[in-house]
């Protein structure tokens, strides 16, 4: 099989209120399994919200519960949702990350990895960055995933692609002012690693930061197949032919050409940087 | 040279809908009130609110003094009957003479009279808004909160800002947009805290070219040289746009105070909005 249907589940959490954002989760989650969906996205900090602030750590054991109630129910759906995690060894010590559920059980975690600290963003004044660019091989595909400011850096889902991933998952709390270059970069990340890219953004308002959805499904060869509206909750589904992957790459060989030797290059100007 | 100040009017005026939507939501009222002055900024606040709130649920008060003309009411109240929303008008001239005649200062400056009427505003609209149960919405657009164009705890005082991220310039486009009486539109902008005050004769410089100014500042970040050189602005024009700005900076803020302990309000304790 090399069709896959998949749902972007593109919600306007509210924030801190686990358990009401559980139940939409929920809700959609039976939507999605009348429609036969196999993969299921959830955008950024689904369960409690993005600009939760201190709240952060009082519920973070309300996260944890959620994510168990979703394992009970994810049925035959890989399912992608925004968490608050907290690091594996450390204690009270929190990660922006994405967690992938499949059989009724967490299948794992990523972190992200670019926590921006600049204008409106505070992510580092709450998260440690993940160090590790991670694919999960799923019932219906390989996937990576990048958290919001982690598809402005090339290097993410460039190495997601390397690492064999099919989908390049992105989720987000985009606010309104980054729609035009979000749109932008959703393209060129599609083609500059000629892999699927699966995009959802929140939807709705949070502490004044409006989110403006569009969640989307791009080609390897930077078509847009789905599309949700801007600003409001949107579900669509979409079904991909992951043989589309070697069609594209066939005539746009990026990856076969993608050289060690120029990586190294960046490798070397970091460096540089680091020496000055 | 001067430009036209971007604005997708359609999709900010959903993203500022959604923000309002989403802040009643997170408080659980149901009801506005904003001052209708007759002028843009309370038209187009009125515009964008009353399809979230619901005409019955938004009231508009109209509270003229004797430096409003004749023509400021009738504006306030077609503003109130093209919108269909209840309405009350509570003229304050009475109130404002009674604070005079009792504050114990015999000459009271224009400035420090027309700061009594605007606060008289203030607790009118706080007094229906208690009565009411509902927020009220402050009319205060990017152009004058910069400049400090306006008076604090007057009429910058309020619950939610509704234009407080657009240009005035970019206010009159959103007006065209939502189908604000173009005599509304055109009329020369007025804090109407004297008989006589436009917003340009005061400033001495005009709305265009003082959002060209601050557009450029702000959101492009040239420096003032760059300003004048680049854009051809009048350095004097520069300088005094510059010297508002900054001088107005604490009317911007809340009240500031020592941060003397570990977890300080607002410093170290944050918090979203919110009342359960």
């Amino acid at each position: 099989m090399t069709r896959l249907k998949i749902g972007l589940a593109q919600i306007a959490p509210k924030l801190g209120a686990v358990k009401q954002n559980l139940d939409k989760h929920l809700e959609i989650i039976e939507n999605a399994k009348n429609q036969k969906v196999d993969l299921l996205i959830f955008p950024e900090l689904s369960l409690c919200g993005y600009y939760a602030k201190d709240m952060y750590y009082e519920i973070l054991p309300k996260v944890k519960n959620a994510i168990d109630t979703i394992c009970k129910n994810c049925g035959n759906l890989t399912i992608i949702l925004g968490i608050i995690e907290e690091n594996k060894r450390i204690r009270g010590v929190l990660h922006n990350s994405a967690v992938v559920i499949e059989n009724g059980k967490v299948v794992g975690t990523t972190q992200k990895v670019y926590l921006p600290d600049y204008g409106m963003f505070e992510d580092m004044k709450y998260f440690k960055p993940g160090n590790k660019i991670k694919v999960f091989k799923t019932r219906k595909c390989i996937l990576g995933i990048a958290i919001c400011e982690d598809f402005w850096h090339p290097e993410v889902v460039h190495a997601i692609a390397l690492k064999g991933a099919e989908i390049a998952v992105l989720i987000s709390a985009s606010p309104f002012m980054s729609r035009e270059i979000g749109e932008m970069l959703n393209k060129i990340r599609a083609i500059e690693n000629t892999i699927f890219i699966a995009y959802v953004n929140n939807a709705g308002a949070q502490e004044g930061i409006v989110f403006w959805g569009g969640s989307e499904i791009v080609s390897p060869n930077g078509n847009v197949l789905v599309k949700a509206n801007y600003v409001e909750e949107d579900f669509k589904v979409c079904e991909i032919d992951l043989n589309d992957i070697p069609r594209v790459r066939a005539g746009m060989p990026i990856l076969r050409d993608a050289r060690k030797a120029i990586l190294e290059e960046l490798l070397k100007a970091h460096g540089e940087l680091n020496e000055d | 040279m001067k430009i036209e100040l971007p604005l997708d009017c359609e999709l900010t005026a959903k993203a500022i809908r959604t923000f309002i939507k989403d802040y009643m939501d997170r408080i659980g009222i149901k009801k506005a009130v904003v001052g209708l002055s007759g002028g843009i900024d309370s038209t187009v606040t009125a515009y964008l609110a009353v399809e979230v709130f619901g005409k019955e649920n938004l009231l508009g008060l109209i509270m003229p003094s004797n430096a409003n003309t004749k023509l400021d009411t009738e504006h306030g109240l077609l503003v109130a009957k093209n919108l269909n929303i209840r309405y009350k008008v509570i003229p304050i001239q009475d109130m404002v003479d009674a604070f005079e005649k009792n504050v114990g200062v015999n000459e009271i400056d224009k400035v420090s009279r027309g700061n009594i009427m605007a606060r008289c505003r203030m607790i009118l609209l706080y007094f229906w808004a208690n009565l009411e149960r509902a927020v009220v919405l402050g009319t205060s657009d990017k152009t004058e909160l910069l400049l400090g164009y306006f008076t604090k705890y007057g009429d910058g005082g309020s619950d939610i800002m509704v234009n407080a991220s657009l240009y005035k310039t970019q206010v009159k486009k959103m007006g065209a947009y939502l189908g604000v009486p173009q005599a509304i539109i055109d009329k020369p902008p007025t804090a109407g805290l004297w008989k006589g005050q436009t917003a340009e004769g005061e400033i001495g410089i005009t709305y265009e070219i003082i959002d060209n100014i601050l557009y450029h500042l702000l959101e492009l970040r040239y420096l003032p040289g760059q300003v004048i050189n680049e854009c051809g602005m009048n350095p004097s024009d520069v300088e005094k746009v510059l010297k508002m700005i900054r001088n107005s900076e604490h009317k911007r803020q809340t009240p500031r105070y020592p941060k003397i302990g570990y977890r300080e309000i607002n410093w170290d304790y944050r918090y979203p909005v919110e009342r359960s």
